[in-house]
């Protein structure tokens, strides 16, 4: 049967010759879409690390004009227990807490290089500053030891740490090398002598869904580094958290009135991811995908259903002869099945080696196309297998559904009618 | 001659309405997706309404200081002394201004109600770089600039929304509970004028700290594009200056950048890296374009042929009657014109339907925002539609038409040769 078909294709090279080309050229676009989707589909399925349902950001700022005497130094440890007192005693408001450079989609990071001990090792790391509540924020979980609070800061310097994907820090200045948590105890700061021992480990994070995780030492906010400016997260009880962000800042704009700083917005934490993804080109690199894949396919479709079309009509006396030679009308629409998928097997065979080809090239980089992160994701050669199927069978799909009408047409034709052309 | 080529292949495309369908289709759809890329960009860049010197305009949108002893870099807006003592006064552009874009909260003295609202800072020349309809009152000059007079500018929409249909002119409004002048009112901006739309405008200077908060960008306009590398030379002395006056700093301002650059050009590290980001863009674009023509061209280019093949004979008897080989190529060509002309008008008019669905992720503003009507037909548009379906109809129909008009006349005639 195979080899039968093998035999219609090559007689009819020259109108297959189009199609060919065309599903190759498909095929190799659709397999860096698959790519690019998978890495997003892949990494999306993994936790964050932060849960941000419910959360919302409080944005304050001073008011410029009426300045503080000089001399005459602000409270500002007093103004923020007030604060968080009168946003506590909104009702569904379940914690408040301050950072700096480390809520997620804030905008705002730091990252440091350390000395860890007691090997000596020189580690990188993305450093957040926050009270102790961030960790209810954002149901941050803690997986060894404890997470400190705001009395510790006094006499201590106690940190809390988070690994990359494998529970590790990664070296400072060497790529790929890195260091487990375990055997890290403590930190130096490059100019400073204070020691910082770690004192708890909490789950993995990353910066959005679509990054990677980065290993990360979170120091408590000092007293009088806090401040109404810094970033204030609360989390929300989900049955409050109807319409919350409008309510609050009409109902708590006169209590907030703290000083010289004032309430400028409450904006949900869903809502900044939103904006980042939309920013960082996520959002609209899969428009560009679901567009360019949409055009692709409906292409691939009215080609081969124009093809196919105009292939039976020119054929219907051989079908005919088929027919009345006694193969059944599903034989003869398997045969038109079974050339579609061979030459489809063909084109796939040809663009495999060209795109693993190109993916060994820094091409997608030079001209700008959205690239999959398999170090993200921890992806190795599999990527390349499913890649193939999805591709494929994808494209098997689509195809058939092109031949199906055609094919139902040439079968359709009663053989002896088709027979008297000739 | 044409109008016979004409009739024939709206014979053609009568005769074979399935084919006929397929090939539009294949075509508008070709056609939809790339007027889609084209007028999107050509709204980003076209000199029109509220920003009639798009085509003359140039930013410098960020300073980057080095300090070569720390080898440490900070990187940041312009500041008020770059500014100041380094980019005003310029002889290249005819105007010079800044302009920043911030949200600020908006109520009013006795009213309870805050509004967040878009405030744009402007320089004085930055009213007659742009263009606006004034409703009521006239904007500010260099004397209020200097003086750094509290007064703000409402869009329409903004006067209407603060003062509930009260006069506004001449009243007061709180802007991050700082009291400001109410001096005109302008009619709304669309979004799509990135530099001109805003519901408040203010005078940078009247901010307080605006000398430590930075300007923003500097925008200049030119008296014509040829002054554009008088420009470049000043901007690359000006930093030479700041060199020389700072020991051991490195400046480079970024720019300066067309319209259509300079937001790519805003997450480059230095100039270079600037360049180079531009033609990455453009050549993504292009590999773009490539692929939404070559993929239908290669779809369609199968259906002519096979449609030829139907009309081997045909061709066979007209080159026996003494029909050159141009003739017959040249007729190909025209009866696939048709269809992808017919295709062409169908695209472009989806392609409006497209970009009003998806302006968010095409034009990058929000889904509620007018767009004017002479920003989407205009002369470029309309050329560049013509250019893409001659393009198409060339890339489907030249090998087909190629190979009707080189085969053997007896061969054709007695079908022993197949396309």
């Amino acid at each position: 049967m195979i080899r039968h078909i093998c035999k219609i294709i090559w007689n009819e090279r020259k109108a297959n010759g189009w199609i060919l080309v065309e599903f190759i050229v498909v095929f190799c676009i659709l397999w860096f879409c698959c790519d690019y989707l998978s890495y997003i589909v892949r990494s999306n399925s993994e936790p964050v690390g932060f849960d941000i349902d419910h959360t919302y950001q409080i944005q304050m700022s001073r008011k410029i004009q009426n300045e503080a005497p000089e001399g005459k130094k602000m409270d500002n440890y007093a103004l923020m227990q007030t604060f968080v007192n009168r946003v506590k005693q909104y009702p569904g408001v379940e914690s408040v807490a301050f950072s700096n450079a480390a809520a997620p989609y804030l905008g705002s990071l730091s990252r440091s290089s350390m000395l860890s001990l007691p090997d000596s090792i020189w580690v990188g790391a993305r450093t957040r500053q926050v009270s102790s509540e961030f960790f209810e924020v954002f149901k941050i979980k803690p997986e060894r030891g404890r997470i400190f609070n705001w009395e510790d800061k006094a006499e201590t310097r106690n940190v809390i740490v988070s690994g990359n994907r494998n529970g590790c820090f990664d070296y400072f200045d060497e790529k790929g090398k890195t260091v487990e948590l375990s055997k890290v105890k403590s930190f130096y700061y490059e100019d400073e002598k204070t020691e910082y021992p770690i004192i708890g480990v909490v789950n993995p994070t990353k910066e959005d869904p679509y990054s990677y995780y980065e290993p990360c030492i979170y120091s408590s906010l000092d007293h009088n580094e806090v401040n109404l400016e810094s970033e204030i997260v609360i989390r929300v009880s989900p049955h409050a958290d109807k319409d919350f962000a409008a309510r609050f800042t009409k109902e708590m704009r006169g209590q907030l009135n703290l000083g010289p700083y004032f309430l400028t917005s409450v904006t949900s934490l869903q809502e900044r991811k939103k904006e980042v993804l939309k920013n960082n080109g996520i959002t609209g690199n899969l428009n560009s995908i679901y567009a360019i894949t949409s055009f692709l396919v409906i292409n691939i479709f009215l080609g081969l259903i124009g093809t196919f079309w105009y292939r039976v009509q020119s054929r219907r006396s051989e079908i005919g002869t088929r027919i009345s030679m006694g193969a059944s009308k599903k034989n003869v629409k398997r045969m038109l099945f079974g050339e579609t998928l061979i030459l489809l097997f063909i084109a796939s065979f040809v663009a495999v080696n060209i795109c693993l080809n190109i993916a060994q090239t820094d091409f997608l980089e030079a001209i700008g196309l959205p690239e999959s992160r398999r170090d993200y994701i921890g992806a190795g050669i599999e990527q390349d297998f499913i890649n193939y199927f999805v591709t494929y069978l994808f494209l098997a799909v689509v195809s058939l559904f092109a031949v199906w009408y055609p094919a139902r047409q040439a079968v359709s034709v009663p053989p002896a009618e088709a027979l008297r052309e000739e | 001659m044409l109008r016979i080529y004409y009739k024939q292949a709206i014979e053609m495309l009568k005769q074979n309405k399935f084919i006929s369908a397929i090939a539009v289709i294949g075509t508008a759809l070709a056609i939809m997706m790339i007027m889609a890329i084209i007028v999107s960009d050509n709204i980003k860049t076209i000199s029109l309404g509220a920003e009639p010197n798009r085509y003359r305009t140039y930013y410098v949108t960020r300073a980057v200081e080095r300090d070569t002893v720390k080898r440490s870099w900070s990187a940041g807006g312009i500041g008020y002394d770059h500014y100041k003592n380094y980019l005003t006064d310029l002889q290249a552009p005819e105007y010079t201004t800044v302009t920043s874009w911030s949200s600020v909260s908006v109520s009013r003295e006795g009213h309870s109600e805050t509004l967040n609202l878009g405030v744009r800072t402007t320089g004085a020349d930055y009213w007659k770089i742009y263009s606006f309809r004034f409703i009521e009152g006239k904007p500010w000059g260099v004397g209020e600039v200097q003086s750094g007079v509290k007064q703000v500018i409402l869009s329409e929409s903004t006067a209407r929304e603060v003062f509930k249909g009260e006069k506004a002119l001449g009243q007061e409004v709180l802007l991050n509970s700082v009291p400001y002048h109410v001096v005109a009112i302008v009619e709304d901006v669309s979004k799509i004028y990135d530099m001109a739309n805003s519901d408040l405008w203010i005078p940078y200077s009247s901010i307080a700290d605006y000398k430590q908060w930075g300007v923003g960008s500097i925008v200049y306009t030119l008296k014509n594009n040829e002054d554009l590398p008088a420009l470049d030379r000043e901007i690359r002395e000006a930093e030479k200056r700041y060199d020389a006056q700072h020991e051991n700093k490195v400046l480079t301002f970024r720019g300066p950048a067309k319209h259509a650059d300079y937001r790519l050009s805003e997450q480059a590290s230095d100039n270079e890296d600037a360049i180079e980001i531009i033609r990455v863009a453009r050549r993504k674009s292009l590999f773009i374009f490539l692929i939404l023509l070559l993929v239908p061209a290669i779809n369609l280019s199968g259906l002519s042929l096979s449609r030829m093949r139907k009309r081997t004979e045909e061709i066979g008897v007209r080159k026996a009657f003494g029909a050159k080989r141009h003739v017959i190529l040249i007729q190909v060509l025209f009866e696939n014109l048709i269809t992808s002309l017919l295709g062409g008008v169908i695209g472009l008019l989806l392609s409006y339907g497209v970009i009003y669905r998806m302006k968010h992720w095409l034009l990058g503003v929000p889904e509620d925002s007018f767009i004017p009507f002479n920003a989407l037909i205009s002369w470029p548009v309309l050329l560049s539609v013509v250019v893409v379906c001659i393009l198409l109809n060339l890339l489907s129909a030249g090998i087909p038409a190629y190979r009707a008009s080189r085969m053997n006349i007896v061969n054709s005639l007695t079908q022993n040769d197949k396309l």
